[in-house]
């Protein structure tokens, strides 16, 4: 119990709870054995002290053991391996780009993307379809429309009609 | 009230220091934290266990496993919230490890609680206590509290023994304060019937 507590500072309404807390309040007078205490005290320390005594840095560590690297060798280059292992896959993932999100979905995969739109507009536009028609007269061969008809196409019948 | 408050800040204030210095490794730091928290330590785990070998073994591997831990120790909370938390931990792992039910080693009562009133007011006619030894007094409460789970009786020994509100407490345990309210209540209750013969 804190000192600045005080057994009238207890607060119950029910006098069996009152009654119990009070008996606890007693248990403060239960002291350890000095001698005991101070045994243990410097026993701690006595630990404390061992345990930063036998602390020591990194590079202490590294300069401790690298004796053990070539008296060893054959633990000594599996361990450069291992190392060397470690180092490559770490620079590996370093240059490795950020996978681009997937499309899952199939309403994104066919989605009329702003690229899509532009090929679609320039398909139809009349400069191309005079292109691909003139290029079908001069190669008999070529058959990317199924037809080779002017007639079909009427912003190259006009152009036709002008150059005539 | 107003000193209270004060002192409670020059306390911490001195514990952030010597935290500061151990950190950096000054062991006559820690040593005097060690001076400083002795006490308080022992009485939580000695009440815990009932048994004093134990909580002298208890209170060691509290102190050095603060020890190691020191320098992870970021003062987000205060010094004595945090090494409660490892002695409250530690005793609780120590007694689930071991069993519970060792026998009793019990420190003596002081005889300077002959001078306390409440004493006296206890032990007088009329009182259920006044035919009971002190030594009886000490089985029977820890008997009654060995009775209690661990959990339960971390929460009696800090508010009931040691004086420690409600919301140290809930930080201490890592939980809320009513549930710290609620063991309390259960704890007592179950204290009760196991003390009836002298309390109802």
């Amino acid at each position: 119990m804190s000192k600045d507590t005080k057994y009238s500072d207890l607060e119950s309404t029910d006098p069996a709870d009152l009654l119990l807390q009070q008996l606890l309040f007693l248990k403060r007078y239960e002291r350890p054995d000095p001698e005991r205490m101070s045994r243990n005290k410097k026993g701690i320390m006595r630990e404390v002290r061992e345990v930063k005594a036998k602390q020591i840095t990194l590079g202490e560590r590294i300069e401790l053991h690298l004796p053990w690297l070539f008296s060893e060798p054959r633990y000594g280059i599996a361990l450069l391996f291992i190392a060397f292992g470690l180092l490559q896959f770490v620079g590996v993932n370093v240059r490795r780009p950020r996978k681009i999100k997937a499309k899952t979905s199939a309403e994104e995969l066919f989605s009329p993307t702003s690229t899509n739109l532009a090929l679609s507009s320039e398909l139809t536009t009349p400069f191309l379809q005079t292109n691909i028609f003139k290029l079908s007269q001069e190669e008999p061969s070529f058959s990317f429309f199924p037809t080779t008809s002017a007639t079909e196409f009427p912003f190259v019948k006009k152009e036709l009609r002008e150059e005539d | 009230m107003k000193d209270q408050s004060t002192d409670k800040k020059r306390e911490e204030q001195i514990d952030t220091e010597l935290v500061a210095k151990a950190q950096q490794g000054d062991v006559a730091a820690f040593d005097e934290l060690v001076e400083r928290y002795y006490g308080k330590i022992y009485g939580l785990t000695y009440n815990m266990t009932s048994n004093r070998e134990d909580a002298e073994d208890l209170v060691q591997e509290i102190f050095l496993k603060a020890f190691a831990a020191l320098p992870r120790f970021r003062g987000k909370s205060s010094f004595y919230t945090w090494i409660y938390r490892i002695a409250i931990n530690k005793t609780i792992n120590y007694r689930k490890k071991r069993n519970s039910k060792r026998a009793l080693s019990l420190d003596q009562f002081d005889q300077e609680i002959k001078t306390d009133d409440l004493y006296h007011a206890l032990t007088t006619k009329g009182s259920p206590l006044r035919n009971l030894s002190l030594t009886e007094l000490q089985k029977k409460l820890n008997e009654a509290l060995n009775s209690l789970s661990e959990k339960h009786r971390a929460v009696v020994v800090l508010h009931d023994m040691q004086g420690i509100p409600h919301e140290t407490i809930a930080k201490m345990v890592g939980a809320s304060v009513g549930t710290v309210r609620s063991r309390l209540f259960y704890a007592r209750q179950q204290m009760q019937n196991e003390l009836t013969e002298f309390i109802k």
